[in-house]
């Protein structure tokens, strides 16, 4: 019961972090709506690239373009989710309330301190994507030639929530480090390259790349392995590992966490 | 360069993106028989793409839209007009000066990508040809100042007016060249984006760079390039004129 008081407790949390969040984005209009129409465009440009690309061959390393378009579908709906939450949060705002002795005031809040620093901004502008990404799940779906299987959807809806936790973990590990540098925009810079490169089938690395990004810091968990895991093509052994991989990370990120938050001593004057 | 380790971490994302649409190539190319696509070897194309990805992530990513947007929205300009300096002139050599230094040390990060790929990097079609992308480059350095200029003296009416620049950021990114060649565009797309001025950014100097346009090409192509300048300065010397006197700053 008390669990529950608890989850119910945090969700009102998030709403009132929404409707803050909301507010401050809305103040100025103009911004508010070109963004969404930027993001929406964003999406539109990608999908011009692959065009543009498949119009001169037909399959990248075997990927063809309905699947390739899959890949890209699911890394826009694993990057909305991430962005609407707690991307932006962990490596651009943390650092930011760090310096200005925002976070030293959240600190005596009877909440969890990481869920707060996670969830804090809302991004509305963001939320705004979920349609284009749907648009493009569905155009990509009519351009594949797999069969629909209700195991292999199960398998791609576990991997896409395995996908984001790992993507929290990895995150939430960058921005630990916000606690002894304060300023460290740049950390938002390097993962937001280092994921941006999820968008495109991991197959496409070769020699050394390939194991790292499939094993070592593997951004196939986020798009290319639960693709393969929607088509049927991906191994259990390889599902197995990135579940035990991602869990292991979390707990990871999380005792790094708490090992930053001791060694804190206020930014702030 | 007060905080090195921030810099350096954003030209490493920058790199690791440049490096994953190289690897994307290379795979391209792999399954398709013939040994050019669309006009492109595959070492034309990989010069393409880090000399598109190399002016388009480090030459090119200034916050200069940003600091003339703060620089009216917070006041600072009205420090500025108590100097005898010509503000405009300010905020142009503060962006050149901008870009100089991150090319530089983005020539520097780039290093790594270029070792891994010099054997498959082809050479300027001529010194000539290098002389004029280069020249192409600066062409591309004013338009770019240009776009951003104006998204932000807009702040006189608006306010805060980063969403302009963020469209341009993301337009930028296909309509400059900066990750396909506009020659590989679906037809419309193509015709549009090579009208526009924002193809000096990347693809017209990469173009010049591996020898693909003649030098009547070249001349028209600088001559479309004066003609877009001049609109451009026409257009920022207007709303500056009119957003001064519109500008009003309080505080201390």
């Amino acid at each position: 019961m008390n669990f529950v008081k608890k989850i119910i407790r945090y969700l009102k949390l998030l709403k009132a972090f929404s409707i803050i969040s909301l507010m401050d984005q809305m103040a100025y209009p103009h911004n508010f709506w070109l963004a969404i129409i930027t993001k929406t465009l964003r999406i539109a440009i990608i999908m011009l690239f692959f065009k543009a690309i498949y119009l001169k061959v037909n399959n990248i390393s075997g990927w063809g373009f309905g699947e390739a378009l899959f890949i890209f579908a699911t890394f826009s709906l694993i990057d909305f989710i991430a962005n609407v939450t707690f991307f932006r949060n962990f490596l651009f705002w943390f650092s930011k309330y760090l310096k200005n002795g925002f976070f030293d005031y959240r600190m005596v809040k009877p909440a969890n301190l990481q869920f707060m620093t996670a969830f804090q901004q809302i991004d509305f502008m963001d939320l705004t994507t979920i349609l284009p990404t749907l648009l493009l799940y569905w155009y990509a779906l009519n351009r594949m030639t797999a069969v629909l299987s209700i195991v292999n959807s199960i398998l791609y809806f576990v991997l896409l929530a395995n996908a984001i936790l790992f993507i929290y973990s990895f995150v939430l590990i960058l921005s630990t480090f916000n606690f002894w540098t304060i300023r460290s925009t740049g950390w938002g810079r390097f993962a937001a390259g280092i994921l941006w490169m999820a968008r495109y089938p991991t197959d496409i690395y070769s020699g050394i790349f390939k194991t790292v990004f499939n094993f070592i810091l593997p951004i196939a968990f986020i798009a290319t392995w639960p693709a393969k895991a929607f088509l049927g093509i991906l191994s259990w052994q390889n599902i197995l590992y990135s579940l035990v991989f991602t869990a292991i990370l979390f707990w990871l990120a999380n005792r790094f966490w708490n090992f930053g938050l001791k060694h804190y001593s206020s930014a702030s004057s | 360069m007060a905080y090195r380790a921030n810099f350096f971490l954003e030209i490493l994302g920058g790199a690791a993106v440049s490096g994953a649409i190289l690897f994307l190539w290379v795979n391209v190319y792999k399954n398709y028989s013939s040994g050019a696509i669309g006009g492109y070897t595959l070492a034309e194309m990989i010069t393409y793409i880090i000399g598109a990805g190399l002016i388009f992530s480090f030459i090119f990513t200034t916050s200069q839209g940003d600091e003339i947007d703060d620089d009216i929205n917070e006041g600072f300009l009205s420090n500025y007009l108590l100097k005898p300096l010509n503000v405009n002139f300010y905020w142009l050599t503060r962006d050149i000066a901008r870009k100089i230094l991150t090319g530089f040390l983005g020539i520097a990060a780039f290093g790594t990508i270029i070792i891994f790929t010099s054997k498959y990097l082809a050479g300027p079609a001529s010194s000539a040809m290098l002389v004029f992308a280069l020249s192409a480059v600066v062409f591309g350095a004013l338009v770019h100042f240009f776009l951003f200029y104006l998204t932000s003296v807009i702040s006189f009416w608006l306010g805060r007016t980063w969403g302009f620049r963020f469209v341009i950021r993301v337009i930028l990114e296909i309509a400059s060249g900066a990750i396909i060649p506009l020659s590989f565009l679906p037809g419309i797309w193509k015709n549009i984006f090579e009208f526009l001025p924002l193809k000096f950014i990347a693809y017209f100097p990469m173009q010049i760079y591996l020898g693909k346009l003649t030098i009547l090409e070249i001349i028209s192509g600088f001559g479309w390039g004066i003609l877009w300048l001049a609109i451009f300065a026409g257009l920022s010397y207007y709303f500056w004129k009119k957003g001064i006197k519109h500008y009003t700053a309080v505080g201390s």
